[in-house]
């Protein structure tokens, strides 16, 4: 590796931000607006669709979904979305 | 997933890449195991997606990795297979032809380089997506625009090397490049066109250069990585009229396309229209089942109640007339009369001006403006299960009579296979494309095999009437390049010979638009 990478790698930034990962990566299909809800909320209550709704929602769930996708949802790549950032979206919907 | 090791490499030399390729990128960028390599799977696939599973990803973040990566490949003799953003969904995703392939994947070079505002151009890296670079011109106050394919997670390099297209003026995507930067097979650097002259000054401004052209060369193309490129961007404009011609019936395609061509070529209308049929429509709004529960295709007289219900027709054009406000309502104008002769033809538009165009909602007119978005993805909802969608994509003038031609052989092919034929054209000027999403349940193993024989019979036929794909899936990049074969394959020769020059080592995407290396090549 490189030293820059090294010095970089030892000043690694807090923890990445679920919320705004979700909003970046995840709202655009998950919101109330979403596809994702209409298809996720068929035959339920309004609202229920929306990810951030749903009940419960493991974060072991939510990673493995992340890769492997599900239905109508590709996964994502590791280079778009990190395991540390995966597993901090994942963290924050199941709070 | 079965994962092979690709063809003529063993597993020691396969290893000693990827060691190798973790000490230029870090060990963190080098994938190969289950939960990472999944991804980078075709995620649409018809049921083949072991057939063209990678066996390792890479993510370089700069130019001089991606020109260690090379290297090492060319030492080694491990293939690549380059992805900018890899979302090339109904495609093949982020997967290789060749199983194997490691994916070059370089979504981690992700910088707007350039934008000039006056002029009207971007210069990006391939990973750049279209949520980002609009988002980019929004941040900076840029009154320029982007043009978008329907899905904005893709990369704006990706999708225009693939050719890829959007509804506005500058839809054209491949149209707008304007110089790159290109990483050979021998990791030599390259700048196209007048990126040559030291210290240039026009490298985004002038397409030509000096002597043969290429950057066109290094599009739908295994000769090179692409690592940066200049795309011309449109200023935004004082107005835009958001336009709809729907058609009753059917039969009235060819009214509807002889009435379009000459509004295109003239220039009248000066985005890119498309024409959906009922089910191109009906798809982005929900599942086949809130329509008909039966197997094989959606019957007519269900169809006529889809049309009643949404309040569409058989044929639904919708496009966009951009420029200064005179000009626009004369153009409209212009489009109402010329539409006005064509029977059954019902027109609308809708002028939006002024600070309505600064930041248009997105879906709607949004996507006429620029505003990229993730809706169209629906589609693979609409069998359920597993989504799986791949789409099949002949050219053809733009002339009412090869329009019923190939609408009527692709819909008896797709139907004959029992699925629903979801057909839009897109009027480019002087050539049509017709894409049919076809559309199945990647579970149902019956479904994607029935799917796999009628697309093939779509590229045999299709070619067989003198029509040919302007891309495919890579499942099928040896089927369509089989239809380009004039005066004894003198095309496919000369792409070999250009291969083989530049990649004697073969380890640039083999198999790409059917060009595959000597080392492949039985
Ligand atoms: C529902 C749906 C709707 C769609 N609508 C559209 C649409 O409106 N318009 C449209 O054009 N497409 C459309 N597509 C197809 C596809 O999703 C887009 O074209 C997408 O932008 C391509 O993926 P990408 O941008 O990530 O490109 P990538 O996958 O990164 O690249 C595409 C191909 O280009 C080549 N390539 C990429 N980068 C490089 C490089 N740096 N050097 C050399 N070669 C390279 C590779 O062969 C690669 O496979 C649609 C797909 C779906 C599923
Ligand atoms: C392109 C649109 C799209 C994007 C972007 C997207 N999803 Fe999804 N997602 C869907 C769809 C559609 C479904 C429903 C799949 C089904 O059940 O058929 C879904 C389902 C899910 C589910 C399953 C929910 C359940 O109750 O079973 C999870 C968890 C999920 N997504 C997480 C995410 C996360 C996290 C992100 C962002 C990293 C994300 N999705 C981004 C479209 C999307």
């Amino acid at each position: 590796m490189k030293l820059w990478l090294l010095v970089l790698a030892l000043f690694q930034p807090p923890a990445a931000d679920g919320a705004a990962l979700y909003q970046a990566k995840c709202a655009i299909c998950h919101d109330d607006r979403g596809f994702a809800s209409a298809i996720l909320g068929r035959g339920a209550e309004a609202g229920k669709g929306v990810l951030t709704n749903r009940r419960p929602l493991p974060a072991g769930y939510t990673r493995e979904i992340i890769r492997q996708g599900k239905g109508a949802m590709p996964g994502f790549t590791p280079t778009e979305i990190t395991d540390a950032d995966a597993a901090a979206i994942a963290a924050w919907l199941e709070r | 997933m079965a994962r092979v090791l690709p063809k003529g490499v063993s597993a020691r030399t396969f290893e000693t890449a990827l060691s190798r390729f973790r000490r230029v990128v870090g060990a963190a960028w080098v994938f190969s195991g289950e939960e990472h390599m999944a991804p980078y799977d075709d995620q649409f696939a018809p049921g083949n997606a072991s057939a063209h599973a990678p066996a390792a990803a890479v993510g370089p973040a700069s130019v001089e990795e991606v020109q260690g990566i090379v290297r090492i490949a060319a030492e080694t003799g491990v293939p690549l297979w380059t992805v900018s953003t890899g979302r090339n969904l109904a495609y093949g995703g982020s997967a290789p032809v060749m199983p194997g392939c490691v994916v070059l994947d370089l979504r981690r070079l992700n910088r707007v380089l350039e934008v000039n505002e006056d002029l009207g151009y971007a210069l990006v890296e391939p990973g750049v997506t279209f949520f980002e670079l609009h988002n980019h011109l929004l941040r900076t106050g840029s009154r320029l625009w982007i043009s978008s394919p329907a899905p904005g997670w893709g990369s704006v390099m990706g999708n225009a090397l693939e050719r890829g297209f959007g509804g506005m003026p500058y839809g054209d995507h491949a149209a707008q490049i304007c110089g790159m930067e290109v990483v050979l097979a021998d990791g030599t650097l390259l700048r196209t066109g007048m990126g040559a002259v030291p210290g240039a000054k026009t490298w985004q401004l002038h397409k030509g250069g000096f002597g043969p052209s290429w950057d066109q060369a290094f599009t739908q193309s295994n000769f090179g990585v692409v690592t940066k490129i200049g795309m011309w961007l449109m200023p935004r404009p004082q107005a835009l009229a958001s336009c709809r011609v729907n058609f009753e019936r059917e039969e009235d395609l060819a009214a509807a396309v002889d009435g379009l061509a000459p509004l295109r070529v003239e220039g009248v209308v000066n985005g890119i229209p498309n024409m959906r049929n009922v089910l191109g429509s009906a798809i982005a709004q929900g599942r086949r089942t809130d329509w008909y529960g039966k197997p094989g295709p959606i019957p007519n007289e269900v169809l006529e109640t889809i049309k009643r219900r949404q309040n569409i027709g058989w044929w639904n054009m919708s496009f966009g007339i951009y420029g200064k406000s005179d000009v626009v309502a004369a153009n409209v104008g212009h489009a109402r009369a010329a539409f006005a002769k064509v029977p059954g033809a019902k027109f609308d538009a809708q002028v939006i001006e002024g600070d309505a165009l600064v930041r248009p909602d997105r879906g709607g007119a949004g996507s006429r403006a620029g505003i990229p978005g993730l809706a169209g993805l629906r589609v693979a909802d609409w069998r359920g299960g597993k989504g799986g969608h791949i789409d099949f994509s002949p050219l053809l003038p733009p002339r009412g009579e090869d329009a019923v031609r190939i609408h009527t052989l692709s819909r008896r092919i797709i139907e004959e296979g029992g699925q629903d034929y979801m057909g839009t054209f897109y009027n480019f000027g002087r050539s049509m494309a017709l894409i049919c999403a076809i559309v199945f349940d990647a579970d149902n193993a019956a479904e994607t095999a029935r799917v796999r024989t009628l697309f093939s019979k779509l590229i045999k036929e299709g070619g067989e009437a003198g029509y040919g794909e302007y891309r495919t899936h890579i499942t099928y990049m040896d089927e369509v390049a089989d239809l380009y074969r004039w005066n004894d394959d003198a095309l496919g020769r000369f792409n070999e010979k250009i291969k083989d020059a530049l990649d004697p080592k073969g380890i640039l995407s083999p198999g790409k638009q059917g060009v595959w290396p000597k080392r492949y090549r039985t």
